[in-house]
């Protein structure tokens, strides 16, 4: 019976001297829980940016649209004629008011002072298999478009004959 | 307590008291980026109102020309506004383009304040100036009254 308790006490102090140390699994716990933290915070903090980059995305669609509407509307100076009107004229007419070379430093000059800061801009104009366009800044790389407003520019001319040119802007991040 | 028990309990204590900070961090974050994104919001809705509505250019005809804006009609706009319930100040300037130069008209509005997030966004437009439709800016910095 003596020698019984003996070794029930021994394995009853055996096992209480095993939860006390700290082994393997413990520091695996403490380091699993720390990853887990950090990654949680990385995770909180990344999706907590995604309602402000919406944001942002709208003012960028809003003034993908003002752009569109200015060279629709705004005269190229001195002319009395819009910007997107003289392009359109560069592809249907033989002797457009504004000539081609003249146009695309304005072009420049306009696409300059409206573009965001940290985007580009291309426009393409396209009447049946001719087309014109300018890219803002120059030789930059247009794949990732990110906003695209399309529409229609219809020039008559007198006798009734009228032509329809497509313009497309895009907006891109650079 | 031994030597390895107070180890634990601090590591415990440290991990409840990173993970604590790490949630209120997180609080104040979603609560700054709310305003903002309701900031940049109102800013886009209010300069939408501007060049569609309020100051546009009406020709002699007497119809709205939307996206060309009248310099004249900055002066008696109101710069307060309340939108979903809760009230909105802006200050407002316009540029505009001849040629390689810039110009610009204004500021038309009370100053921003220094101790509340400000949101600020430019739009393009037709300006309408001595019979000239030029190109331009308009430009609204917005804050929380």
């Amino acid at each position: 019976m003596d020698g019984g308790k003996v070794i029930a006490g021994k394995t009853q102090g055996d096992s209480v001297d095993g939860l006390n140390k700290l082994g393997a699994a413990d520091v695996l716990a403490i380091a699993f829980m720390f990853i887990l933290l950090i990654a949680s915070t990385m995770i909180i903090h990344a999706y907590s940016f995604l309602p402000l980059n919406s944001a942002m995305d709208r003012q960028i669609e809003l003034k993908t649209e003002h752009i569109y509407k200015t060279l629709e509307l705004a005269h190229v100076y001195p002319y009395a004629i819009s910007y997107s009107r003289a392009a359109c004229e560069i592809l249907l007419l033989s002797t457009p008011t504004i000539a081609e070379n003249i146009l695309r430093l304005r072009f420049f000059e306009i696409l300059e002072f409206v573009c965001p800061s940290g985007y580009g801009i291309y426009v393409n104009f396209c009447h049946e298999n001719n087309s014109w366009g300018i890219i803002y800044p120059e030789g930059s790389n247009f794949s990732e478009t990110q906003f695209t407003k399309k529409g229609t520019i219809t020039l008559a001319a007198a006798g009734g004959a009228y032509a329809i040119v497509k313009v497309e802007l895009h907006l891109f991040k650079l | 307590m031994d030597f390895k028990q107070v180890l634990t309990t601090l590591i415990t204590v440290l991990l409840t008291i990173s993970l604590i900070l790490t949630i209120a961090s997180a609080y104040k974050q979603q609560r700054t980026i709310s305003t903002l994104v309701n900031l940049s919001d109102v800013s886009s809705s209010i300069i939408t109102r501007l060049t569609t509505e309020e100051m546009t250019f009406v020709d002699p005809s007497g119809e709205k020309q939307v996206y060309v804006i009248d310099a004249d009609k900055a002066k008696s706009i109101p710069f307060k506004r309340t939108i979903g319930s809760y009230d909105f100040e802006f200050q407002m300037s316009i540029l505009y383009r001849i040629e390689n130069y810039e110009f610009s008209i204004g500021t038309f509005g009370p100053a921003p304040p220094n101790d509340r997030p400000t949101c600020s966004i430019d739009v393009s437009c037709a300006l309408w100036m001595e019979g000239r439709l030029l190109p331009a800016k308009l430009r609204v910095i917005v804050w929380m009254d």
